[in-house]
């Protein structure tokens, strides 16, 4: 009996000392990723980079009503927003900096994008709220520092604007060395492509300290835009469609109207166009909303005039109205026949030659630097008329119907309303700054809107922030706001 | 008169034993004979092992081997002590006899009634020195749940099981408020997703509240614990026992249905008008309840006839075909159980087979699911000494199509009451292919997103097939009577394979196939591995013959392993109809996942009684946990308890029949591994993860936004409470009540950091809670004759946590500071003036306030239960009443209805003025508040609520809104959303025949039978805003979409023989 046990006892312990695992074994997730090359998380952010068509920023740009309340609408009902989007791509730029340098040479050219990155995600994000965390931003793996500071706008965009223009340097050696980027769907590594990007981005976010040039010797706004207007070879632009930044949609990754069956239903009465879009179009009898959009079924045509039939929904109308006047023929939709012929779509720009033009046009304008307004207007236009396949005949018409006013109020008016059309479904929120700056166009206000009859002009600061970062939100809020915190506190950079 | 000199007698015997062991021990030994014996049960005449046997003479002490036989050195006047947990201690004076034959009698309730307790050690109730509640198992097979867990509702103060209405929903257990309670059976935690656990097989479930009880099992118990024991053989004349028990109960009648306003259908603004369903009429597709008015009116609709000559659809009338559309959907269910079991016993070893079948029918169309359990259990006495044990149940649980009700349109709920409309009878929709398009198109009133619920029942099937496993082998070596030794090892793993199919055309959204209505598959496979293995050695003694000392070593190694695969077809089926994943249009997107840890202990108790007054047990435990950092991957815990018989001290009025008092404290360390995600355990180094790829060209990573910590110790949880049980009347009536205070954490939590320091949160030994809370249960028989017998027993309690600390540094988590209730639940209201009344924006729609407020608490106030019992000859009834009071939750059924246009209040006065004036020029809509409303300016506030500036301008309201948009915005606001949650129900009514023994005697066949009418969840009471929804279910701040639910009726029968 004893010998029987014993044997017992020994098979146990081994059965035991056998299933026994070294702990430093167990620690590693056998599938995650621990040390990726760089051009990975390039590619990551590149995918958070863009903002998609045809979202709800587009009817705050007042191109698009969405008539289904359901589906929310364009009530400019919103307080708070989110910091997630913005610094979850700064913290992989932190990351592509950190891999790139393990990288050695090769790295290089990541650790210049991340400089472009750091300035569009850092301008984008001030943009919305005011101060923002910058120069203690990112630092809480590193330095353990979990509360940053709030930069003010004026320090943010000071550093934004350093950090543009030594992107744009490096570029230029690592062109002309041939360095190569991988991993990058928008150009294919075309450095020079990404180096007019970097300029673009730059005169984009001079032209929005608009307010702000002549107050701010050292954000130096007039005198860089003069650079960049004057030596096109030290700081090549996005001057013709070619060289967009935009994005192209495919059949793996599809565009947002493309429904996945493939049946595309040529009728949606819940999503109809703008009226304060499709007004500027009717009026200017601009051929590119014959493109866009299809015109209201119930209005009777006008043998005279083909652009009497398009008519948008108000943005400040009820969505029941909206909703019964789509209904009953009164609104015009999309062109189903243009936007959604393949899975591919059409390409969504971000920042595009049409918007640089018009830039340089209005820096003209208001007399920051000499040169031809009234090209660059033009040069605007035809940009996005071609992009909608416009005839040069159509847009020579156009132009000869709209000449520049000159550099004077009208002329800058002009060019705004241009803008604004230019910006139709693309760019994001640049149509909504840009009428927070300029006011141009004014924007429809109704009894659809729930922030009591008024556009807002900004985002309040994420509600996390209060409880994660309380102390430099107040300096911040006291600072910028004497403490308030809504959407419609006025920011250093559109006072 | 016999009984004081005889006490007396003892006492001096004991008083002379102590002299005679410290003094005269030679001479005593010399003077011995050896007095053998056998021990039994007084009452089933089984012999009794492991029996204490004791010569108070002279403090030898022996215990019974596996025959209950024992042999002990004794001269003649020497006085013996037999002793067992639960039997009454038996005492005799040894004579000149050679053998002396014991038989024990079993202890009356509540003095040495026995519990089962950690590590499935028993103990007499007076000896434990924290909270435990035992529930017999033979009390719940009758009238069933569908699961042995659901049936523990209302009959344990402190845990609060959530039923799931849904067909196979697991129920929810929360102990003291706290999930993840650890299931123990037979000694050996099991991994149980609740529908392995065979209720015919289980003898008692023993529930331990509090930590420390559960301060052995590891970090797995430090919510507490409920030690299930199965069912051992049991020994007849006939050498074996059969046991049989068959149930089967009707489903039907319901407790709590949605209602839907039957007056106005599909479309918005009163406007519908259907021309192919996609979008291509008037909100003719994924529409809401916002319509026309059933009037009778001509418009054109799914099932119009098509005009030959123009070939564009008739209208017809518009008319309310469907008002009984879900009840006409639903069917009724059917539960179905059967056991029989076959046990015998003999000197040699013991065996019992059990075969249980588990057979339920949904109540939404052809769904049903199977169960069928297999138990074996059973024991070789190899000599007096050694003895094997060994258990297996083997589970599978099988369904060829369950339905899932979360929102959705798979969900009849979301179909029939959220997004119905009843303008089309549900029985027309009954062929749901469209003519000569079988497995491609089908036919219904929608095609975008509301699916026909008959081909969802009938064709989107959800099988699901899992084999489980879980039993130990164990040895125990007796080395002497004071010292064994025991080896055990015990595996719980299941294997379960699930699979989907989405039919072409279906719209099924919550369903990843790569597409809208293009049809798919997908497949899931995963498997579960726990084993644990575990040595021990135990020590009995006792010491002057007053102080009884127990002690235990264990050494345990605990691998768990998990493993998944799933994959899907993409963007489509190639061949319709057909189900396989080689049948996809895109090639399949796999995915696949694992986990290993393992944790390895020591640890062991001490046990030390004082003349059965006084009772300390002490525990301790270390762990070694691989899912930990490395330099804190070992921690230690220990708990205490302490029990003081009052009774037993002091003398007491006669009518206490026993008066304890208890406390305890334990403080029980844990990993972080979360026992329901166990794929989430490799949380030490940062990492990357997949972000996406474009064009299936270029791969994006991102890195991981949580810090994780090298500097992490374990969770902890220190728990002290004090108890005061008490029995009166010989134990007719008891109380037994419990205080307790947790302190919970600090927590391993990934706390929220601001995202702007590139890290969106820390891991963190931080949040710790407070709470507390008491339970309170008296259990009594006012009448106990020989004829009639009722017997009586509560259970109440309560419990809430309050936020105590953060990390130090943060003085609020989310809403909630420090200091303030846990469950505060909060919302954003609308602005109001100084009465109290809401104010309205420049659109007429409430305004509401930039910051949230907080409108009480979600967790109920008092958990209440009521058995009673009651026993007329042969028949009993008993009947239970539980209730769950007081706290707010939100509603989502009714507000969800409010914004589709079903809510059934929302068909009144006001939707009818704007229907009538719907094409009236200038009209604005019916409703307007008779309050301020805001002319211009703004309510500037921080988001605590200070204001900081308020430029508001308020004049008399004066405008107008269209119902349609005041039900949508102020009906579904989170104040309207916001409901008492409490409500009560008849759990279970039973009416049981017990044949009487005179009739069982004659068919010398029988042991015992009976026939029971059995009801369950017969009545459910509550507010009039929660009636649409059962409450059991949800125990959060939040309700969901549930089945209907139900009524159960049926009958049982049991029998052993």
């Amino acid at each position: 009996m004893n010998s029987k046990i014993i044997v017992l006892i020994s098979a146990l312990a081994c059965l035991v000392w056998t299933s026994c695992k070294k702990i430093e074994d167990l620690q590693q997730d056998p599938a995650a990723v621990y040390e990726p090359a760089p051009q990975l998380i390039f590619t990551g952010l590149l995918m958070r980079a863009y903002d998609a068509p045809w979202s709800e920023d587009q009817r705050n740009n007042q191109y698009m009503t969405q008539n289904e309340a359901y589906y929310s609408g364009q009530s400019y009902g919103w307080t708070a927003g989110s910091f997630d989007g913005p610094y979850g791509a700064l913290r992989d730029v932190n990351r592509m900096e950190i891999e790139a340098q393990k990288a050695g040479d090769l790295g290089q050219v990541y650790l210049t994008m991340a400089k472009f990155f750091k300035a569009y995600f850092y301008a984008r994000t001030t943009e919305m709220f005011g101060d923002i965390p910058m120069s203690e931003a990112i630092k809480g793996e590193s330095e353990d520092n979990f509360q940053p500071v709030y930069d003010t706008q004026q320090t943010v965009y000071g550093q934004v604007l350093s950090w543009l223009e030594e992107a744009n340097t490096e570029l230029a050696n690592q062109a002309a060395n041939g360095v190569q980027l991988e991993g990058d769907f928008f150009y294919d590594g075309d450095l020079n492509k990404w180096r007019k990007l970097v300029n673009s981005f730059k005169l984009r976010v001079l032209i929005s300290l608009s307010k702000r040039a002549d107050d701010t010797p050292d954000l130096r706004v007039k005198e860089r835009f003069a650079e960049l207007l004057s030596d096109q070879s030290q700081y090549p632009l996005i001057l013709t469609n070619a060289d967009n930044f935009q994005l192209q949609y495919n059949t793996i990754n599809m565009y947002p109207l493309w429904p996945s069956d493939g049946i595309v239903v040529k009728r949606d009465i819940r999503n109809t166009l703008g009226k304060t879009y499709v007004d500027i179009m009717r009026e200017n009898q601009d051929p590119r909303i014959l493109i866009q959009a299809w015109p209201a079924s119930a209005i009777p045509d006008d043998p005279n005039n083909s652009y009497a039939r398009y008519r948008g929904g108000s943005t400040g109308d009820l969505q029941s109205t909206l909703l019964k006047d789509a209904g009953d023929g009164l609104l015009s939709m999309i062109n189903f026949d243009y936007w959604v012929t393949g899975p591919s779509g059409i390409p969504a720009i971000q920042l595009g030659a049409s918007e640089v033009n018009f830039c340089l046009a209005e820096g003209i304008n208001r007399g920051w630097a000499d040169g031809d307004a009234a090209g660059y207007y033009q040069q605007g236009i035809i940009q996005s008329m071609e992009f909608y396949g416009i005839s040069k005949a159509d847009y020579d018409d156009f132009l000869a119907r709209h000449p520049y006013s000159g550099d004077n109020a009208e002329g800058l008016n002009q060019l705004l309303v241009q803008k604004y059309v230019a910006f139709f479904e693309n760019s994001g929120k640049q149509a909504f700054f840009e009428q927070r700056r300029t006011g141009v166009p004014v924007f429809a206000v109704g009894p659809a809107n729930a922030n009591n009859n008024e556009i807002p002009v900004r985002w309040a600061y994420p509600t996390t922030e209060y409880s994660t970062n309380e102390a430099n939100l107040k300096e911040a809020l006291q600072r910028q706001f004497s403490g308030s915190d809504t959407q419609n506190d006025v920011m250093w950079l559109i006072k | 008169m016999l009984v004081q000199p005889r006490i007396l007698g003892y006492k001096l015997g004991a008083m002379l034993a102590l002299l005679l062991l410290t003094t005269l021990h030679l001479v005593v030994h010399a003077q011995t004979k050896n007095v053998k014996g056998r021990v039994t049960d007084a009452q089933t005449e089984e012999t009794l092992p492991g029996v204490t046997v004791m010569n108070k003479s002279t403090g030898k002490v022996v215990s019974s081997d596996q025959q209950g036989n024992f042999e002990i050195p004794a001269s003649a006047g020497d006085s013996l002590q037999a002793m067992f947990i639960g039997y009454e201690t038996y005492r005799l004076a040894v004579g000149t006899q050679q053998t002396v034959n014991i038989t024990l009698r079993p202890a009356q309730k509540g003095l040495q009634e026995v519990v089962v307790t950690a590590l499935g050690i028993k103990k007499e109730r007076q000896a434990v020195g924290y909270s435990v509640q035992e529930v017999k198992g033979e009390t719940m097979v009758k009238a069933r749940e569908p699961n042995a867990v659901a049936n523990l509702a209302g009959r344990v103060s402190g845990l609060t099981i959530t039923p799931s209405t849904n067909l196979f929903g697991n129920p929810g257990i929360t102990l003291r408020g706290r999930s993840n309670v650890l299931i123990v059976v037979d000694g050996m935690p099991v991994n149980t997703d609740s529908w392995n656990l065979s209720p015919d097989d289980i003898e008692s479930y023993s529930v331990l509240k509090g930590a420390n009880a559960a301060a052995l099992y590891g970090n797995r118990g430090q919510n507490g614990a409920i030690v299930i024991t199965t069912k051992r053989a049991a020994a007849r004349d006939k050498g074996f026992q059969v046991e049989f028990n068959s149930s089967t109960q009707l489903q039907t009648g319901y407790n709590a249905i949605p209602k839907y306003q039957t007056e106005y259908g599909p479309g918005s603004n009163y406007e519908y008008a259907f021309v192919d369903g996609r979008g291509g009429g008037t909100n003719d597709n994924d529409y809401n309840i916002w319509g026309p008015r059933f009037e009778g009116q001509l418009i054109t609709q799914y099932n119009s006839p098509v005009d030959p000559e123009t070939g564009e659809l008739i209208p017809i009338p518009w008319i309310a075909r469907g008002v009984d559309n879900l009840k006409t959907f639903l069917e009724n269910g059917l539960l179905s159980t059967n056991n029989i079991a076959i046990s015998t016993k003999n000197d040699k070893g013991d065996f019992r087979m059990s075969v249980s079948q588990m057979y339920q029918k949904g109540t939404t169309p052809n769904t049903k699911i199977g169960g069928t359990n297999v138990n074996l259990s059973g024991g070789i006495n190899a000599g007096s000494k050694l003895r094997f044990d060994g258990s297996i149940n083997y589970n599978k649980q099988y369904s060829p199509n369950y339905p899932l009700l979360q929102y959705g349109p798979q969900s009849p709920i979301y179909i029939l009451t959220l997004w119905g409309g009843v303008d089309y009878d549900i029985n027309d929709l009954r062929n749901y292919w469209q003519p000569g398009k079988e497995n491609v198109q089908q036919y219904n009133r929608e095609y975008t997103i509301y699916d026909n619920p008959w081909m969802t029942a009938y064709e989107s099937l959800h099988t699901y097939d899992k084999d489980d496993i879980y039993g130990h082998v164990m040895m125990n070596y007796k080395i002497t009577d004071k010292l064994s030794f025991n080896a055990r090892t015990s595996v719980s793993t299941w294997h379960r394979i699930q699979t989907l199919k989405i039919p072409i055309s279906a719209n099924l959204y919550n369903y990843d196939i790569g597409g809208s209505r293009v049809g798919g598959y997908q497949e899931t496979y995963d498997t579960f591995w726990e084993n644990n293995t575990e040595a021990s050695l135990k020590f009995t003694d006792r010491f002057f013959t007053d102080l009884g000392f127990n002690a235990s070593l264990f050494a345990n190694l605990r691998t768990v392993g998990v493993k998944s695969l799933f994959s899907r077809t993409d963007r489509g089926l190639t061949v319709p109809g057909v189900y396989d994943l080689s049948n996809s249009v895109m090639p399949t997107v796999s995915t696949n996942d694992q986990a290993k840890r393992q944790v390895g202990s020591v640890y062991g108790f001490v046990d030390l009684d004082y003349k059965s007054m006084l009772y300390l047990s002490l525990t301790g435990r270390v762990d070694k946990s691989s899912t930990m950092p490395i330099k804190n991957n070992t921690y230690f815990y220990p708990s205490a308890s302490l029990s003081a018989v009052l009774s037993e001290m002091v003398e007491l009025p006669k009518v206490i029949s026993m008066l304890k008092v208890r406390g305890a404290y334990a403080d029980v360390a844990s990993d972080f591994v979360d026992e329901t995600n166990q794929y989430n355990i490799y949380k030490l180094l940062p990492f990357y993860s997949n972000y996406g790829r474009w064009e299936n060209t270029y791969t994006g990573v991102t890195y991981t936004g949580t810090l994780p910590n090298p500097d992490l110790v374990a969770e902890r949880v220190k728990t002290f409470e004090l108890g005061l049980e008490a029995r009166f009347w010989d134990g007719r009536l008891g109380f037994d009540a419990a205080v307790f205070r947790n302190l919970e954490g600090p927590r391993i939590i990934d706390l929220t950091t601001t995202v702007t320091s590139g890290v969106n949160a820390r891991q963190i030994n931080g949040l710790t809670l407070l709470r507390k809370g008491f339970e309170f249960t008296v259990d009594g028989t006012p009448i106990a004759k020989p004829d009639f017998s009722w017997n009586v027993a509560v259970n109440a309690s309560s419990n809430h946590a309050w936020l105590h600390d953060v990390d130090g540094v943060q003085t609020r988590y989310g809403n909630i500071h420090i200091g303030e209730r846990w469950d505060s639940y909060y919302i954003r209201d609308f602005q109001r003036d100084e009465n109290g009344e809401i104010i309205v924006g420049t659109n007429g729609l409430p305004a509401y306030n930039p910051y949230m407020s907080r409108m009480g608490y979600s967790d109920n106030d008092l958990n209440i239960s009521l058995n009673n019992a009651f026993r007329y000859k042969t028949w009993t009834l008993s009947f239970m009443i539980d209730a769950r009071l007081g706290g707010l939750v939100n509603n989502v059924q009714e507000a969800k209805q409010w914004s589709s246009g079903t809510a059934p209040g929302s068909a009144n006065e006001y939707r009818l003025k704007d229907w009538q004036n719907r094409d009236m020029e200038g009209y604005a809509g019916s409703v307007m508040t008779d309050g301020l409303k805001i002319v211009s300016g703004q309510l500037n506030t921080d988001q605590d609520g200070n204001i900081i500036s308020d430029t508001r301008e308020f004049a008399p309201n004066d405008i107008p809104v269209l119902w349609q948009s005041w039900a949508t915005n102020y009906y579904q606001s989170d104040y309207m959303k916001t409901q008492d949650r409490s409500f009560a129900k008849l759990r279970e009514v039973m009416i049981t025949y017990s044949f009487p023994n005179e009739w069982i005697n004659r068919t010398k066949f029988f042991h015992t039978a009976s026939v029971s009418l059995v009801g369950r969840n017969l009545l459910y009471i509550t507010g009039k805003s929660t009636r649409n929804v059962d409450l059991d279910q949800f125990i959060g701040a939040s309700t969901d979409y549930q089945t209907p639910s139900v009524k159960s009726f049926g009958l049982n029968l049991n029998a052993t023989f």
